[in-house]
């Protein structure tokens, strides 16, 4: 069993030399700290970037396709949605949620991820979309996972679990901002 | 003797590493270790979501400034973009500079390639040039997508990722050192010396100091601005906020900011703005809108734990009484530790 081990760049002294002992014995230590520089940098996910676009000006733009490139280790992965509004009209011809998906997770039917909108006093009135002078916030997507959802449930993204990164193709609707986190990963390196 | 890059991490297992045997594991394994990372460490140099008005029928160019790695890496690109029709054809260039000074920039191409779009009316369109090396002086790239002869097309984003060729021998400019195992494979024969231990940790370093991850990204059109800050007041206008993961990290990080923008009269000073929302003594960051790539620093306070620490950048804009501000490009870039 070997566990992911968490590693803060920022409070590593990332100039220090592992030894300075001319001829240091092999110990244990030594080598395990050694083994773990490499393997902590492969399966530390990179940085979720923070993607400000305007899908909300009109229609045509409410799609976004995108994706991410994942490091080792990852299984699932929630997004955090910017959203700008300005008031509040009947807005048909949107819902009142997020789609989302990964590609790993699927693509149609109900592997479609809802994610609510801000929802008023009738689910048909929304707020009217509004990317440059409008108020605005960010909501995170839901942090269940269920892999095989019946219905179109706000939950995590699944992500491909692998040994080396690779790039997920994604996609999010009616959103000004997109960025993804990976929240969930594997319990034993040994199994990767 | 050979340097050997491994295609995936390998993990030894705790017993490997805690009884290690009289040879030349796990610390072989270690340094191949370092060789992947040469090899496949992969954050985004540039992930950018495109901002533009909808149903394009006109060519579009996006200055995308980055920091490259010093080792003048090759690149790997991911465009994906829409079109009405099917099957149109769409011409990707992307071409680099080292000095961004609007017209009069001397670009060098990087590649250019007509591809056809989707044989679907409205299908996703993925377009993927592996490897192509970007210089280490580069500041800025310029993607541009023609018009469809048929229809229009939504530019959808662009990913840009290093996917550089398996090490070859000698010390890098970022620092890293591939590891040849000529003398490691006679363990036996060879003292387990400093350098190979310390090795394992100044290469993966150099590697994550070098490859700047894409923290943050914004990017309009450089002539034709979808938003360009001309109905309103002169006060601060800004676009909703971005929230950008740093797992693991804090509790605060230093990232290099890069903005252009331009103004269409009037003074261009501090026009442009970045900034931490949410966290009391936030920075704040402003900018010339004189039409050259800004460069500057902003530390964030992170927020939250764990995997899901951040933090909330926002960009803002503000004109002068009767002059147009348009913001083209914005990024921000992370090196880890910083």
């Amino acid at each position: 069993m070997r566990p992911i081990q968490p590693r803060n760049f920022y409070s590593d002294d990332l100039t220090a030399p592992i030894t300075g002992e001319p001829t240091p014995p092999a110990s244990s230590a030594l080598l395990a700290e050694a083994d773990s520089w490499p393997v902590a940098v492969a399966v530390t996910p990179y940085v979720g970037t923070a993607h400000i676009f305007d899908g909300l000006s009109a229609s045509g733009l409410f799609d976004r396709y995108l994706a991410a490139v994942i490091a080792p280790g990852a299984i699932h992965a929630r997004a955090a949605l910017s959203r700008g509004w300005a008031t509040i009209v009947n807005s048909t011809g949107a819902t009142n949620y997020h789609e989302m998906w990964s590609s790993d997770g699927g693509t149609t039917g109900n592997d479609v991820i809802h994610t609510p909108w801000h929802l008023m006093q009738s689910l048909s009135y929304l707020p009217e979309f509004e990317f440059q002078y409008g108020a605005a916030d960010i909501a995170d997507s839901g942090d269940g996972i269920v892999d095989s959802p019946t219905n179109n449930l706000d939950r995590q993204l699944e992500l491909q679990t692998g040994s080396s990164p690779y790039v997920e193709p994604l996609f999010v609707t009616q959103a000004a901002g997109f960025s993804l986190v990976v929240t969930d990963r594997v319990a034993d390196l040994e199994n990767l | 003797m050979a340097i050997t890059t491994p295609s995936d991490i390998i993990i030894s297992s705790a017993s490997q590493l805690w009884l290690p045997s009289m040879a030349q594991e796990p610390l072989k394994t270690a340094l191949e270790n370092a060789n992947y990372l040469m090899r496949w460490h992969q954050p985004p140099l540039a992930s950018v979501c495109f901002t533009a008005e909808n149903a394009l029928t006109r060519s579009s160019i996006y200055i995308v400034p980055v920091m490259p790695s010093a080792d003048a890496l090759r690149y790997s690109l991911e465009h994906r973009l829409v079109c009405t029709n099917a099957s149109q054809s769409v011409t990707v260039t992307v071409d680099e500079t080292a000095t961004y000074a609007g017209a009069g920039t001397s670009w060098s191409n990087i590649y250019s390639q007509a591809v056809t779009t989707s044989s679907t009316a409205g299908g996703l369109t993925t377009h993927t040039k592996s490897n192509q090396p970007i210089a280490a002086t580069t500041t800025a790239l310029r993607v541009t997508y023609t018009a469809p002869a048929a229809g229009s097309r939504n530019d959808h984003h662009v990913l840009v990722y290093p996917s550089p060729s398996a090490p070859s021998a000698g010390i890098q400019p970022s620092g890293a050192v591939p590891f040849d195992d000529g003398l490691i494979t006679h363990g036996d024969e060879a003292a387990i010396h400093t350098e190979w231990i310390n090795r394992c940790k100044t290469t993966a370093v150099a590697i994550l100091t070098d490859r700047k991850q894409n923290a943050l990204s914004f990017c309009q059109d450089e002539t034709n601005q979808l938003h360009q800050w001309n109905s309103k007041g002169t006060d601060f206008y800004p676009l909703p906020p971005g929230r950008v993961w740093f797992p693991n990290q804090g509790p605060t990080v230093t990232l290099d900011l890069r903005v252009l923008g331009k103004v269409d009269g009037g003074a261009n000073t501090d026009l442009l703005r970045v900034r931490q929302v949410g966290v009391p003594g936030a920075k704040t960051v402003t900018f010339n809108a004189d039409e050259t790539i800004k460069s500057g620093t902003l530390e964030v306070k992170l927020q939250g734990s764990g995997l899901m620490t951040y933090a909330d950048l926002e960009l803002a804009v503000k004109r002068t009484t009767g002059n147009k501000t348009r913001l083209m490009s914005a990024m921000a870039f992370w090196t880890p530790g910083d």
